[in-house]
């Protein structure tokens, strides 16, 4: 039997394994139909870009489910007008002023919208906000909307603004989401930017922001906080004027932790988007949890403890990605090498069994080396434990961990790598 | 059992020395996952291949099969309308009536999806590996039980439970 005979047509695959992949998706949500940009036209100037959203409908339900527009393919009838990248969705207008159709197709559903493109100047911009006095450390969204030359009719503009506000008790942040904190009156300015031959257009609105934040109320998400457990708190305001109103301001407010004495340094509060309220223990102990806004005229304090022993049992170091054993011998090729270096802590779990966690706290430093210059050792936060090598030499390297409350070295542990 | 399947020489005693074809009958039981939290589809598919045997223990052959029950997920139905497979065959010197085999293949399936009266031919080429053991039932006829994994692009892969019958000719 000839083994040529065996061959078989191959084909492209990645489309249609994708399809089944969609009409799965589809099957399984129980979708019937797409709808682009909540069904309304959608009017972009000549060389902007816009992204259309995308919903999905059920049979049940009479709103969409918004869905990533990147699940669809997408195309334009007209790429001298509009075109669109297949797998976002994000319309840019052409050269050439009309409209045309984009077409989503998601596994075996279709949506389409129209697009205009029109080349119109913008004259002007108006700030539209949906309250005309915002809450105390509340979070609120602004919407531009575009007057052009020629026009009547005001276009929705918001996507093509850069928000920024004079005042530094309030900050945009990335998704354009205008978070306050003091009261007092805010200038808000929304800014169509320039772009080919069109100039920077820009209009400024100004909000008032009320004093009338009396208290905090911080709620701890289902769960206990345990070691290497970390319990999401959320913070809740109680506003003067308006007693049920209850908004979640967490992503609002300054998080901290205050140590009770004894416990030391045993937990931590995340104050970075979105993780904002989310506490970390690194042992048992007990602390104060504090969530304040608008400086410290209003704090709230909660007693918080994390179960759990917690107790180092000791202090390691690996290579990253390496299961080589120390002395860690590497080869100088004659260029340089990077290895990665991590400490690891073992605790004590609450049944007294060891448990692992990385340190990103740890203290790096070289014990002795064979010749001076060869090897550097990272010690801040980009590059801890990050060894490089530009020869060869014999290095020792030493990882401390130290408990801050008292200086005291908790913990530390020396390897030595040798270049050859 | 890795060692087992090492294609064992030339001996009197082999059937496969003296019976250069064969010809087999079997059932796979499909699990076809698109992704690791999909829901499966399980079709069952039955195929006929016809083989070679290049020397004691190596076979090549050929495998064709259609789906005789399709799957269903809410308003999607998936059935195989084909599958064609090319595979090398690694079989172990028989251990009583037993022997351990390996399949490596390159197959093409092809379902046919059909969603509200929209149908769709779906091609997936791509490697199988296969594992599995024969029984000697008679001095012609073996019974076969076997697992076989594929993987398509993406996250698609298949599981298949296989069961069937061979038979050499020429003995």
């Amino acid at each position: 039997m000839p083994l040529a005979a065996l061959t078989l047509i191959a084909c492209d695959s990645d489309g249609d394994t994708q399809t089944l992949s969609d009409l799965v998706t589809i099957a399984e949500e129980g979708f019937t139909g797409l709808v682009i940009n909540g069904d309304t036209e959608t009017i972009i100037e000549t060389g902007q870009s816009t992204q259309l959203s995308l919903e999905a409908l059920t049979e049940n339900t009479i709103n969409g489910t918004a869905i990533s527009a990147a699940m669809a393919d997408w195309s334009s009838s007209d790429e001298q007008i509009a075109t669109v990248d297949t797998d976002t969705g994000a319309v840019t207008g052409g050269n050439v002023d009309g409209e045309v159709t984009v077409t989503a197709r998601f596994g075996n559903l279709t949506a389409s919208t129209q697009v205009r493109v029109s080349s119109a100047q913008l004259v002007s911009i108006i700030v539209d906000q949906a309250d005309s006095e915002l809450n105390e450390c509340s979070d609120t969204r602004f919407t531009a909307m575009g007057m052009f030359e020629g026009e009547e009719r005001l276009r929705n503009i918001t996507d093509s603004i850069v928000w920024t506000v004079a005042q530094a008790s309030a900050a945009f942040d990335e998704n354009n989401l205008l978070r306050v904190s003091s009261a007092g009156e805010l200038e808000v300015t929304a800014t169509r930017e320039a772009f080919l031959d069109r100039l920077a257009v820009n209009q400024t609105a100004t909000v008032n922001v009320l004093d009338n934040l009396e208290g905090i109320t911080i709620v701890a998400d289902p769960g206990q906080l345990a070691v290497r457990s970390p319990l999401q708190y959320r913070a809740f305001p109680v506003y003067s004027n308006m007693p049920d109103v209850l908004p979640d301001i967490t992503d609002n407010l300054q998080w901290d932790i205050e140590d009770v004495a004894t416990s030391g340094d045993f937990a931590r509060v995340d104050n970075t988007l979105p993780d904002k309220g989310l506490v970390t223990a690194l042992r048992s102990g007990d602390g104060l949890l504090l969530a304040s806004c608008n400086g410290t005229q209003v704090t709230q304090t909660v007693n918080i403890t994390a179960a759990g022993s917690g107790e180092f049992a000791g202090l390691s170091i690996s290579a990253e990605n390496s299961a080589r054993d120390f002395p860690l011998q590497v080869t100088w090729q004659g260029e340089e090498i990077v290895e990665q270096l991590v400490a690891t802590a073992l605790f004590l779990d609450q049944e007294g069994g060891e448990d692992v966690t990385f340190l990103d706290e740890t203290e790096w430093q070289i014990e002795t080396v064979s010749e001076p210059g060869i090897f550097t050792l990272g010690n801040d936060d980009d590059d801890k434990g990050q060894l490089t090598i530009r020869g060869v030499g014999r290095v020792t390297l030493r990882a401390t961990f130290i408990d801050e409350d008292n200086d005291d070295v908790v913990f530390m542990d020396t390897v030595t790598v040798i270049s050859q | 059992m890795l060692l087992a399947l090492v294609p064992f020489g030339g001996s009197a005693q082999n059937l496969q020395q003296d019976s250069q074809y064969y010809l087999s009958v079997f059932t796979d039981r499909q699990v076809l996952r698109v992704s690791e939290n999909a829901t499966p589809i399980r079709p069952i598919v039955v195929s006929a291949s016809a083989g070679y045997w290049v020397r004691p223990g190596i076979g090549l052959e050929l495998e064709a099969g259609f789906g005789i029950v399709d799957d269903s997920i809410g308003t999607l139905e998936v059935d195989t309308s084909s599958q064609l497979a090319a595979s090398l065959r690694l079989e172990s010197k028989p251990q009583g009536n037993f022997a351990a085999y390996a399949l490596f293949s390159y197959v093409r399936s092809t379902y046919d999806a059909s969603v509200d009266g929209l149908n769709s031919s779906l091609s997936f080429p791509g490697a199988r590996l296969g594992i599995g053991l024969t029984y000697t039932v008679t001095p012609h006829w073996r019974a076969d039980v076997g697992f076989t994994h594929h993987d398509y692009d993406g996250d698609t892969r298949v599981n298949s439970f296989r069961f069937g019958l061979r038979y050499d000719l020429g003995i």
